[in-house]
């Protein structure tokens, strides 16, 4: 059951979806936008019903004025739902809302355009009819419920996202190894401890290996155990990671480091299902669930002859889940820095001088929460971090090589800064607590000594090639970096960055297009800055 | 003329689309062929006789359309088929509220109010589209 609010000047949509949609809770209908800003004040709305044309008082309507004339009043009254869906995309960007006409009867003037945005539908007959109206909101909620989060892996709302999600969870379930690829600090390890291993079905550990950290040497040893008098100083028998692994699962991160012979026996692991210690002549069972990792391109190690043909075949390489980089994922980016700072605050450090600081400010209540955006938030009695628009801009200048990891540590650093600087000064202090954009500057560039920025002063991208990806593909993922980065810079507008990338601002509208044809979405940015 | 070079018509058709196309088949979608005798009626009341609904009022859907007709025998809409399946379906939807008023309706009677309302929003539909696609 969905609770759907209804703003309509009429009552007839509300009766025919009481009879003919009973599963749901229906509030209102608001007859304009006052009673529906007060009703989604309230919170508790899931959905919004919105009618276009509003028979109601003029001064109800937003947009009307004193001395309009009547034609002007009669044009404002029929597209009034139009008004309100601004008003609604920009105070409550991720609510759906199903506008009850088709794009064919809106009655825009000559040269407007609307188009179909994420969270906002139109009917496809302007005639409402039961069935359709039941498929559009159960569409609508379960887009809007597309956001998925698996304990501290933000999976985000894209499309590509949610199918990578959807792939991952089959082949967890599944017999067959598990290759996670993407650029370091994406959460391949998050991934595969907490997504992967608790839909494998097994009741066994999650044990996992860097196997960029092992000499090579030692790392058939360390994978496969070894028996006394194996090498020397090897006193004793030892349990490798597949066994300790036994009925669970198996991470390997970074397995382009495999040594080769480790790769051999990790392909002999993989047909027959059996190990022997080193130095032993016994053959093991082995049950685990594997999972490999890397950020580097397995498949041009294969061709350079470093990485075993055959190995990487059985590696399951046609199910490889690639994770995008973090600049990538430029639409999730204000919730993915909410996310960040939720895990940063639940940290026993960070915990710890939340708990000083509120007794030494007198705060009530427990804990802090984060806002991210929008207007400065009302102090309220309990801490609150603030991370205004400024400071958002700061961190989307930054190129982000760490991806993930090094997000979520940049904001933790910078809460804990924000945090210091409040408890230096003694006495009474505020319950919110603004990130200041010049300490989320000032950390990203201590960061980014020595990494991240071409030493030309130019702009740093990444990009993953996988063996199938089209050259088409490869372009475009350089190319919304380019436009996330520059929208970042010249706060979106269009003018100035068609000037930076063609020499022309008068070629915004260009610039704009391409943009959109990228899927970039400018109502998105908005809302994550 | 051509309909297409008159926005003003395609307006004043767009506006009749929602006010009176979509209005005036309302519940009359969500009853069905077969619903009861009096639930049909309650529908057809409810579409044809309190079409429109605002601060000045209630209208009928044909009070709407006498409104408009006049406009649109001036105009180029009148030379489509649309119109004419308009025309034709609104006078039946006409005789179905005179007898609805009179508490005087048949149930073949009810059904066939409800098939004409149905076709005259969907030949106003069709006019729109017609007028815009011009």
């Amino acid at each position: 059951m969905a609770s759907i609010l209804l703003i309509d000047d009429q009552d007839r949509t509300l009766a025919l979806c009481q009879r003919a949609l009973p599963q749901h809770r229906y509030l209102g209908p608001a007859r304009h936008w006052e009673e529906a800003s007060a009703q989604l004040a309230r919170g508790g709305v899931d959905l919004v019903l919105l009618d276009v044309h509003f028979d109601i008082d003029a001064e109800h309507l937003l947009g009307w004025s004193e001395g309009m004339s009547a034609s002007a009043l009669e044009r404002l009254r029929r597209r009034q739902g139009l008004e309100i869906l601004a008003r609604l995309r920009r105070a409550h960007s991720e609510l759906p809302v199903v506008v009850m006409t088709s794009q064919e009867e809106l009655p825009l003037g000559p040269g407007d355009r609307i188009e179909e945005e994420d969270y906002t539908y139109f009917l496809d007959d302007d005639y409402l009819d039961a069935s359709s109206l039941e498929v559009m909101i159960a569409g609508a909620l379960s887009a809007s419920l597309a956001e998925e989060v698996d304990g501290p892996i933000y999976w985000g709302r894209s499309r590509q996202l949610a199918r990578l999600r959807r792939r991952l969870d089959v082949w967890s379930r599944g017999a067959l190894p598990v290759m996670l690829l993407g650029p370091t600090g994406t959460g391949k390890s998050l991934v595969a401890r907490h997504f992967v291993h608790p839909r494998s079905g097994r009741e066994g550990p999650f044990v996992s290996v860097d196997l960029s950290t092992l000499p090579r040497d030692l790392m058939a040893a360390h994978l496969f155990g070894s028996v006394r008098g194996a090498w020397t100083g090897a006193l004793t028998d030892r349990v490798g990671a597949f066994e300790a692994a036994r009925g669970g699962t198996l991470f390997l991160d970074e397995v382009a480091n495999l040594s080769d012979d480790a790769q051999k026996l990790l392909l002999s692991v993989l047909q027959e299902g059996l190990i022997t210690r080193l130095g032993d002549t016994r053959e093991r069972q082995v049950d685990v669930k594997l999972v490999v990792a890397t950020h580097e391109d397995l498949a041009a190690r294969v061709s350079e002859g470093t990485f075993r043909q055959d190995l990487y075949m059985r590696l399951n390489p046609a199910a490889a889940v690639v994770l995008p980089p973090l600049v990538e994922r430029g639409l999730d980016w204000g919730r993915l820095v909410r996310f960040a700072g939720e895990r940063a605050l639940a940290r026993p450090a960070l915990a710890g001088l939340i708990d000083s600081y509120r007794r030494l400010a007198g705060v009530d209540g427990e804990g802090a929460s984060l806002v991210v955006g929008g207007a400065p938030p009302e102090g309220s009695g309990t801490l609150m971090f603030y991370l205004s628009h400024r400071a958002m801009r700061e961190l989307r200048r930054h190129t982000w090589p760490g991806n993930l990891r090094e997000l979520t540590m940049a904001v933790e650093n910078a809460l804990l800064f924000t945090l210091a600087e409040h408890l230096e000064l003694a006495g009474r202090g505020p319950s919110v607590l603004q990130v200041r954009p010049k300490t989320v500057r000032e950390l990203l560039r201590l960061e980014q000594r020595g990494v991240g920025a071409p030493s030309s002063g130019g702009r740093a991208l990444q990009v993953v090639v996988q063996a199938e990806d089209g050259l088409n593909r490869v372009s475009q993922s350089l190319e919304r970096q380019v436009f996330l980065q520059l929208y970042s810079e010249e706060d979106g507008d269009f003018a100035r960055m068609a000037q930076v990338l063609l020499g022309d601002g008068t070629h915004a509208r260009k610039v704009q297009l391409r943009f959109n044809q990228l899927g970039l979405k400018v109502r998105d940015l908005k809302a994550g800055r | 003329m051509s309909a297409a070079a008159d926005p003003e018509l395609v307006a004043l058709v767009g506006r009749l689309r929602h006010d009176l196309g979509r209005y005036m088949a309302f519940q009359l979608r969500a009853v069905g062929d077969g619903a009861p005798h009096t639930l049909l009626c309650e529908a057809l009341r409810a579409d044809l006789l309190q079409t429109r609904r605002g601060p000045a009022g209630v209208e009928r859907a044909v009070d709407l359309w006498d409104r408009a007709l006049p406009a649109l025998e001036r105009s180029a809409a009148r030379q489509l088929q649309p119109f004419e399946d308009l025309r034709r379906e609104m006078e039946r939807v006409r005789s179905c509220t005179d007898l609805l008023e009179r508490g005087a309706l048949s149930p073949p009677q009810a059904l066939a109010g409800r098939k004409a309302a149905l076709a005259a929003a969907d030949a106003l539909r069709a006019l729109h589209t017609r007028l815009r696609e011009a």
